[in-house]
C-alpha cells in the first residue's frame, strides 16, 4: 500500500516539475523519460526474454529518422509521425526476429552488433533520404494555445507523459499471458514449447515490441533536439542502453527507470570525475595528449558495467528487492542477471 | 575471360588476401578464446588497438627500432591479456551468455576511451619496416606492403600451430579447451591455461593491429571495422575451429576485396552483417565447425 502511495506521489511531482523548472532541467527530464522508454524496450528483449541485443541504436536511429522524414516530407502531425517512426522499427525488429530465431547467445550479439555498426554507415550512404552528415532538421512541435506552456515544458510534457504510459503498457504486458510467454521462453524454451508456447510467434514479438518502443523513443528524441544526425546512433549509443538496463536491473520495469535515469545523470556529474580520474593518470605518468577528458565518461561506463556483473549481477533494483527481504517481485522474479540467458550453455 | 580481366581479378585475390590476413589473425584470436572459455569477447578489437598504439609510442615518441618495439608490445600484449583473464573474466566465468558479452563491452569502452583521451581522434600513419613499393610477377603488381602483411599473418600462424600442437604447455591448453574438467583431474592447471589461452589471443591481435594500422591508420576506432570482418570471418570458418578462422578470415579478406568496386565504403559495414547473419541462417556451425548438441 505505502509502496502505490510513493509511486502515486512520484508520478505527480514528475507531472507537475515541469512548470517549475528551467529549460535545462526540462531538457534533462526529457531525456530520462526517452531513455526510460528505450529502457524499457530494451529490458523486455533482453531481460524478460533472454535475448542479447547490442544493436537498438540502429532501432532508435530507424525511429528518429522515420519521424523526422515524415514529418519534414509529409508534414503529418507530431504524434503520427512518432507513431510511423516506432512502427517502422518495430518492423525492423520483426524482420531481424527472423533469422534471430537461429541465434542464441553469442551468435545474437555479433549479429546485433554488425546492425548497429552498419545502419549509421547505412544513413551516411542514402543521403537523399537522409541527408548524410548534414542530417535533418525537423520542427518542433508548438504548445497549443490554450495551455500557456513554453516549449520545453511542452516537450517535456510530451515525452513524460509517453514514458508513463509506456511503463504502465509495460507493466501489463509483462503481468499478462505475452510476458508469461517471454520469460518462459528465457528460461527453458523446451519446457515452454512443451506447454504450448509458440517460439517462432513469440521471439518475433519480443524483437517487434522491444523495436517499437526504442523507435518510439528515437521519434521522441527527433522532436526533442529538433534535428538529428548519424554521429547520434553509433554503437556506443548500443552499449549505452545495455548498461543502463544491466545497471538498472534486468526484467525489472523498476529498473528501466532507474537506469535511464542515472544514464542521463551520469554524464551530467561525471565531468568532475573525468578530470579527477585524468589527474590521476597523470599521477602515473600517462600524459595526455590534447584529447578532451569527456570522452573518458566511456571508460566509467566501463568500470561500471563490469563491477555491476562481478558484484551487483541483478543491477540496483536487486538492492531494493534485499532491502525489502523479498527476492521475487510481483511482476516475476527479480533474476539474478543470471536467469536472463536463454539457456544454451 | 580475357587475359587482363584474369589478371585483374589474380589482383584483386591478392590484395584480398592481404586484408584477409589481418581478418584471419583477429578472428584466430576470437576463436582461442571461444574454444577455451566459451567468451565471445567483443574487446579483442580495442586490444588491439590499445596495443598498436603502445607500439607506436615506443617507435614515435621514444624512437625505438622496429624490431625491439615490436617484441616489446608483443610482450605487452601478452601481460594484458593474461591480466584482463585473470582479474576480468575469471569473477564472470560461471556467469550467463549475457553477464560475459557486457563485461566485454565494458572493456571495449574502457580501452576505447582511455586510448582516446591519451593518443587523440587524430588518425597516425603507422611505420612499417618494409619500403613503399610494388614487385611485378608474371604480370601483376603487388605491394610491397601486401606482402608484408601476408606474410608476417602466415609466419604467426605457422608459429602458433607449432606451439599449440608440438609443444608440452600448447598441448595442454588444447587439453583445457577441449574437457576443462579432464584436463583438471590429469593435473593441468586449467586456470593458467585460460590466463594464458588470452595472452596468447591479445598478442595475435597485437600482430593484427600492427599489421593493419599502415594501411587503415591509427585512431582509437580503427579495429571497429577489422573486428567486425573478423567476426564474419570467425562465424563463417565455425566460431569453434580454429583453422576455419582462417580460412573464413581469408575469405571475408577476398569477397571484401571482389565487391569493393560494387559496394560503396559506406555499406561494408552492411554487407559484414548480411554475410554473418547469411552464414549463421544458412549452417550456424560454419564451414568447418562442428554443431553442438544442446542439453536440455
Amino acid at each position: 500500500m505505502l509502496g502505490r502511495l510513493l509511486l502515486a506521489l512520484l508520478v505527480v511531482a514528475v507531472l507537475a516539475a515541469p512548470l517549475f523548472v528551467n529549460q535545462f532541467a526540462n531538457f534533462v527530464l526529457s531525456r530520462m523519460a526517452i531513455y526510460t522508454v528505450v529502457a524499457l524496450g530494451l529490458n523486455l528483449l533482453t531481460g524478460y526474454s533472454g535475448q542479447i541485443s547490442l544493436g537498438h541504436g540502429a532501432f532508435f536511429a530507424i525511429g528518429a529518422y522515420g519521424t523526422a522524414i515524415v514529418a519534414t516530407r509529409l508534414g503529418l502531425p507530431w504524434p503520427v509521425c512518432i507513431l510511423v517512426g516506432g512502427l517502422a522499427a518495430g518492423i525492423a525488429g520483426y524482420l531481424l526476429g527472423w533469422p534471430s530465431l537461429r541465434l542464441t547467445g553469442p551468435y545474437l550479439a555479433i549479429a546485433t552488433l554488425a546492425l548497429a555498426i552498419a545502419v549509421p554507415q547505412a544513413l551516411l550512404k542514402f543521403e537523399g533520404l537522409t541527408g548524410g552528415v548534414q542530417g535533418l532538421k525537423l520542427p518542433q512541435p508548438r504548445p497549443p494555445a490554450g495551455l500557456g506552456l513554453a516549449q520545453d515544458q511542452w516537450l517535456a510534457y510530451i515525452c513524460v507523459v509517453t514514458a508513463i504510459l509506456m511503463v504502465w503498457l509495460t507493466l501489463n504486458l509483462v503481468r499478462g499471458r505475452v510476458g508469461r510467454a517471454f520469460i518462459a521462453l528465457r528460461d527453458s524454451e523446451i519446457a515452454a514449447q512443451a506447454v504450448g508456447v509458440s517460439l517462432p510467434r513469440f521471439k518475433t514479438l519480443a524483437f517487434a515490441v522491444s523495436a517499437f518502443y526504442t523507435g518510439l523513443a528515437g521519434g521522441l528524441l527527433a522532436y526533442l533536439l529538433g534535428y538529428i544526425a548519424p554521429d547520434a546512433f553509433t554503437l556506443v549509443v548500443s552499449i549505452e542502453f545495455l548498461t543502463m538496463v544491466v545497471i538498472g536491473g534486468l526484467a525489472s520495469v523498476g529498473g528501466s527507470v532507474i537506469g535511464a535515469v542515472i544514464i542521463v545523470i551520469l554524464p551530467l556529474v561525471s565531468s568532475n570525475l573525468t578530470d579527477y580520474l585524468a589527474g590521476l593518470l597523470n599521477l602515473v605518468g600517462l600524459s595526455a595528449v590534447g584529447a578532451t577528458t569527456r570522452g573518458l565518461i566511456w571508460a566509467i561506463y566501463g568500470v561500471i558495467l563490469i563491477l555491476v556483473m562481478v558484484f551487483l549481477p541483478g543491477g540496483l533494483v536487486s538492492l531494493y528487492y534485499k532491502v525489502k527481504g523479498r527476492w521475487v517481485g510481483k511482476a516475476g522474479p527479480a533474476p539474478k542477471g543470471g536467469e536472463a540467458e536463454g539457456g544454451s550453455r | 575471360m580475357t587475359e587482363g580481366q584474369l589478371l585483374s581479378l589474380a589482383q584483386q585475390v591478392i590484395s584480398g588476401l592481404s586484408a584477409g590476413s589481418i581478418y584471419a589473425l583477429l578472428a584466430l584470436a576470437l576463436v582461442l578464446i571461444y574454444q577455451s572459455t566459451d567468451v565471445v569477447n567483443f574487446a579483442q578489437g580495442e586490444l588491439a588497438m590499445f596495443t598498436t598504439f603502445i607500439a607506436y609510442t615506443l617507435l614515435t615518441w621514444y624512437g625505438v627500432p622496429f624490431v625491439p618495439a615490436a617484441v616489446l608490445t608483443l610482450g605487452f600484449a601478452f601481460i594484458l591479456g593474461y591480466a584482463v583473464e585473470r582479474v576480468v573474466i575469471r569473477p564472470v566465468e560461471d556467469a550467463p551468455v549475457l553477464s560475459v558479452v557486457i563485461v566485454t563491452l565494458g572493456l571495449y569502452s574502457i580501452f576505447n576511451s582511455v586510448a582516446g583521451w591519451i593518443w587523440g581522434y587524430v588518425p597516425k600513419g603507422f611505420p612499417t619496416p618494409i619500403p613503399a613499393g610494388t614487385i611485378r610477377f608474371a604480370g601483376l603488381t603487388v605491394g610491397l606492403l601486401d606482402l608484408w602483411i601476408l606474410g608476417s599473418a602466415l609466419v604467426i600462424m605457422v608459429l602458433l600451430h607449432l606451439f599449440l600442437r608440438h609443444t608440452t604447455l600448447g598441448t595442454a591448453m588444447r587439453a583445457t579447451a577441449h574437457n576443462r574438467t579432464a584436463a583438471r583431474l590429469v593435473g593441468i592447471p586449467v586456470g593458467r591455461m585460460l590466463s594464458l589461452g588470452w595472452g596468447l589471443s591479445a598478442v595475435l591481435g597485437a600482430v593484427a593491429g600492427m599489421l593493419a594500422a599502415p594501411k587503415i591508420f591509427l585512431e582509437p576506432n580503427m579495429m571497429a571495422g577489422v573486428l567486425l570482418y573478423a567476426f564474419a570471418g570467425a562465424v563463417l570458418g565455425g566460431l569453434g575451429s580454429p583453422f576455419g578462422a582462417i580460412v573464413g578470415g581469408l575469405l571475408v579478406g577476398v569477397i571484401e576485396n571482389l565487391l569493393g568496386a560494387l559496394v560503396a565504403t559506406e555499406l561494408k559495414a552492411g554487407l559484414a552483417f548480411l554475410m554473418i547473419l547469411a552464414v549463421l541462417v544458412v549452417r550456424p556451425q560454419g564451414l568447418f565447425g562442428t554443431a553442438r548438441r544442446r542439453k536440455v
